[in-house]
């Protein structure tokens, strides 16, 4: 005889968190629960007891749900408890095999636990009367081209209808659920939709400004290079203004210091002589403007030839003899052996980069002091590793190139003022001012011209002990006309 | 005999200059303020040689040079072109033109004569 066991139901369940999912939810609602891992368990779990029900997964190892249900229903002893199916139920099979097996309720998986307690406490309410007076129907069902025996009574397979029909009404709801969640989520949508315009709209304007600005900008660019194009090409021509007069009082001042016309006494000697320094100093200044102008403008273009390397440098040197002298400075001129060469330069604006920066050098050095003239062999990678060249606005293109060097014993140049070298009329202030102060030019230039070889400057300096101006050109270069 | 030469400069100084130091240097000298007077002078007078400047009002250097190539009188003569002009175009246009050569701006005037004797003498030799 079984002991009744009213507040007793055991599940059969292989997923031991589902397991205790079902446990832990029928424990808070007063039921005493037993638990087993399939089929096989759940039967010897039986043995001698009564439970209110048993609650039974259908896929598990060793015994499934159907065969569990289908055991219990086959013993007299036991085919009173109600059997509880957690099924999908999302088949017609599922249907025919439950009522094969003779499961008294379904409940769909994953259940609601609403439902599943519905279920429980119907079987609660009903355990007294249902049980004896069950009446057998015996049914053959073919379904799918299988043929089905159902044994269960008309109650079981009312109840099973009905859970169908429940589980229907469920999904029923739940379907309304969501698309009331749906139309909600729709709504947002919409409401989403809405703003995203708005941003769109704000982006629209945005976008409109923002196109207003570039054209401004580009407009401004346009007159700003026209501005600039109007200033070189004002440069240029107040040049040429300037010089030829100019070169009237250089004329003049050459025949008479020449003595062409006749004896000067040692006064107006000198006089002329003054006239005609400050009227080449003049000149020269003109002309750096002419040539800026020019490269600014895309005018300035190079002449190149062959050139013997070192009798331009050498000569460019012998230029400062003079000056050397009067100042005692003494010079030195190192060319690597490979730098016996020539190479293909304009000859013209060598000599103008060579003496823009021996001119500094000897205006920059005090009486005594020392300038030294090297040059080398070096690759574009080499002067990239040593990284002590100043970025142009082309890169370099060659990969061989001569390495000239102008350092002097000099005043030296402040670290935060050697950015400002290179700009037009940038001068720093020196307290050496031995013949003229210049116009802050000769940099400029010569930067522009070694990149016009397609070459770079660079300048290291220690503050009141050297300062080492250095070139680098292509050795070999492609004659190409820049500008235009 | 001494060797003409035709100087046309819109400078006023620049011809004197000119003038002054080619005639102390033996030359004979005649002078030019245009393009315009220059044909009219070198088609009259047949310099042996014309220094011409480029820039100048009425009529430029380079249609004088065009001018004087065209015209049988003239063509012969030599040109040699003053010029400021640091580009190849310029140069190019020059030759173009005709010219035979050019002296680079600023002139140095004391050699200029020299210059000139050693054109006079490449262009007796051939
Ligand atoms: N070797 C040097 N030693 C110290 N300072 C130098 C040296 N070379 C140039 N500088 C500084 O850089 C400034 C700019 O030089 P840059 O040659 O451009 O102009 P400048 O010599 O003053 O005038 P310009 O060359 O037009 O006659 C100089 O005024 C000077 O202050
Ligand atoms: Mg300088």
């Amino acid at each position: 005889m079984k002991i009744e066991s009213p507040d007793l139901i055991l599940i059969a369940e292989d997923s031991p968190t589902q397991r205790e999912k079902l446990r832990h939810m029928l424990e808070m609602h007063g039921f005493r629960v037993e638990s087993s891992a399939n089929g096989k368990e759940a039967l010897a779990a039986l043995e001698g007891k009564r439970p209110l029900a048993v609650i039974s997964d259908i896929v598990m190892p060793e015994m499934n749900g159907y065969e569990l249900c289908r055991r219990i229903k086959g013993d007299h002893e036991t085919q009173t408890i109600p059997v509880i199916l957690l099924t999908s139920l999302s088949d017609p099979d599922d249907v025919i095999m439950g009522l094969e097996c003779g499961a008294d309720y379904f409940v769909t998986k994953p259940y609601n636990e609403n439902f599943l307690l519905s279920r429980i406490q119907h079987i609660l309410a009903n355990s007294n009367q249902e049980n004896e007076q069950g009446v057998r129907m015996g049914l053959e069902i073919f379904f799918r081209g299988k043929k089905y025996f159902i044994n269960s009574d008309r109650l079981q397979i009312l109840n099973l209808l009905l859970s169908t029909y429940e589980t229907a009404i469920q999904n029923n709801q739940e379907l309304a659920n969501a698309t009331e969640e749906m139309s909600v989520l729709n709504g947002q949508l919409e409401e989403n939709m809405a703003e995203m315009d708005l941003k769109n709209q704000e982006l629209f304007a945005v976008n409109a400004e923002l196109e207003k600005q570039q054209k401004i900008v580009h407009e401004a660019r346009i007159q700003a290079e026209e501005a600039n194009r109007a200033k070189s090409d004002f440069l240029a021509n107040m040049s040429h203004e300037l010089r030829t007069p100019l070169n009237s009082v250089i004329g003049f001042s050459e025949v008479l210091v020449d003595e062409m016309f006749g004896q000067l006494n040692a006064k107006q000697h000198e006089y002329v002589n003054n006239i005609l320094f400050s009227g080449r100093h003049l000149l020269n200044l003109i002309n750096d403007i002419l040539d800026l102008a020019k490269v600014e403008a895309g005018k300035l273009v190079l002449e190149p030839s062959t050139v013997k390397f070192r009798e331009v440098i050498a000569g460019t040197l012998t230029m400062f003899q003079e000056k050397a002298l009067k100042h005692n400075l003494r010079f030195g001129l190192e060319l690597s052996a490979d730098c016996d060469i020539e190479l293909i330069a304009d000859e013209r604006k060598l000599k103008q980069i060579m003496f823009n920066l021996l001119s500094n050098a000897v205006k920059f050095t005090p009486d005594g002091g020392i300038i030294r003239v090297t040059a080398q062999r070096t690759s574009l990678s080499d002067m990239r590793a040593a990284g002590k060249y100043l970025q142009g606005e082309r890169q370099p293109e060659a990969e061989d190139f001569v390495e000239i060097t102008v350092e002097d014993s000099g005043i030296g140049i402040k670290r935060e003022d050697i950015p400002k070298l290179f700009r037009e009329f940038s001068q720093l202030d020196s307290p050496c001012n031995k013949e003229y102060k210049g116009t802050g030019l000769g940099l400029a230039l010569t930067k522009r011209l070694v990149e016009l070889h397609g070459g770079q400057v660079g300048v290291e300096s220690e503050i009141g002990k050297r300062s080492r101006f250095f070139f680098a050109i292509p050795l070999l270069q492609e004659i190409t006309a820049t500008g235009s | 005999m001494p060797h003409t030469i035709l100087v046309v400069d819109d400078n006023d100084q620049n011809r004197v200059l000119f003038h002054d130091v080619l005639v102390i240097s033996g030359f004979d000298v005649l002078l030019a303020e245009n393009g315009e007077e220059a044909v009219h002078l070198a088609r009259e007078h047949h310099p042996d040689l014309i220094l011409m400047d480029i820039q100048m009002p009425v009529m430029n250097g380079l249609d004088a040079g065009k001018l004087l190539r065209s015209d049988p009188r003239t063509k012969d003569i030599g040109i040699l072109a003053l010029s400021c002009a640091t580009t190849i175009d310029d140069k190019d246009d020059f030759f173009a033109t005709g010219f035979d050569g050019y002296i680079d701006k600023p002139i140095d005037i004391r050699m200029l004569p020299n210059t000139i004797i050693k054109y006079l003498a490449s262009v007796n030799r051939k």
